[in-house]
């Protein structure tokens, strides 16, 4: 352990959260050091009730699952926006090149009210066709003539899943 | 009281008042206001069965065009927009996002959304 360094929350004290905050009361379990956790939400009164699941392995960072509605049968064929993975929809919820998460953070305080921020942008999206919540996406490098670039290496949907 | 297309209805302030004294004169009057009260109970039940914002500014738009709809649907994304700025948008079980702070709230900390599909 680096002095100085907070060291990360145990995926037992996540679950105990998840839990007991409102926001994110559900279901789930715990087995060999990886939280599955499902809950539902609806982002306001005139939305939706999305059903979501989050996983985490200790010390890796969180994902964040749409398992209901279809996204992609809402959206129409159309490429949605912030996402990773396409099926089932992994939402892009925070830059992972930031201290916006850490693993010392709670789950329920981050990414619960963060998916409702998405799912918010994202119906909106769905009428309007502009994304207004904001974002960044990694950079696209390209072939160019030999050098290689770093294409994505932040990127969580790399291959790699960071390690915070 | 209202009987089909004439009659009185009298006004809560004012004695001998009748909201409705013209439409004895003109029975026309009488069944436009019956066929614009329906199409509002109609319009407005349909609002109701609407799930999803993206669904309710569609049936706004169908109702009452879609400039006011937008207006009124981009007015509710500005007010979340700005109370994510100023770190005072909350989230709940009952209401979802909600600007300030409530029993059982949680803050909506700042965040990047990231990805690809931008």
């Amino acid at each position: 352990m680096i002095i100085g360094q907070r060291k990360s929350l145990p995926m037992a004290q996540h679950y105990v959260n998840l839990k007991s905050n409102r926001v994110s009361a559900g279901d789930g379990h715990l087995r060999r050091g990886r939280l599955e956790w499902s809950y539902e939400t609806s982002p306001s009164p005139l939305s939706r009730v999305y059903g979501i699941r989050i996983e985490m392995q200790q010390d890796l960072s969180p994902e964040v699952f749409v398992e209901t509605p279809d996204l992609h049968l809402l959206a129409e064929g159309r490429r949605l926006p912030h996402v990773y993975q396409r099926n089932p929809v992994r939402l892009c919820l925070y830059h992972p090149g930031t201290t916006e998460w850490r693993p010392w953070m709670r789950l329920d305080q981050t990414v619960v009210p963060w998916t409702s921020l998405w799912l918010f942008y994202f119906e909106d999206w769905l009428a309007s066709g502009e994304w207004k919540g904001g974002g960044e996406h990694p950079p696209e490098t390209r072939y160019d003539g030999g050098n290689v670039g770093s294409r994505a290496a932040a990127h969580p949907d790399s291959g790699e899943r960071s390690r915070a | 009281m209202v009987h089909g297309s004439s009659g009185t209805l009298p006004g809560i302030l004012t004695a001998g008042e009748n909201f409705c004294e013209k439409w004895n004169r003109d029975s026309r009057r009488a069944q436009a206001f019956f066929a614009w009260h329906a199409k509002a109970v109609s319009d407005l039940s349909t609002l109701a069965t609407a799930h999803g914002l993206d669904e309710v500014r569609r049936l706004l738009a169908r109702v009452f065009g879609q400039m006011p709809a937008n207006k009124a649907m981009d007015c509710l994304t500005e007010r979340v927009g700005a109370a994510r700025t100023t770190n005072r948008l909350s989230v709940t079980r009952p209401a979802g996002l909600i600007v300030g702070t409530a029993n059982e709230a949680t803050l909506v900390r700042a965040n990047t959304f990231f990805g690809k599909d931008c």
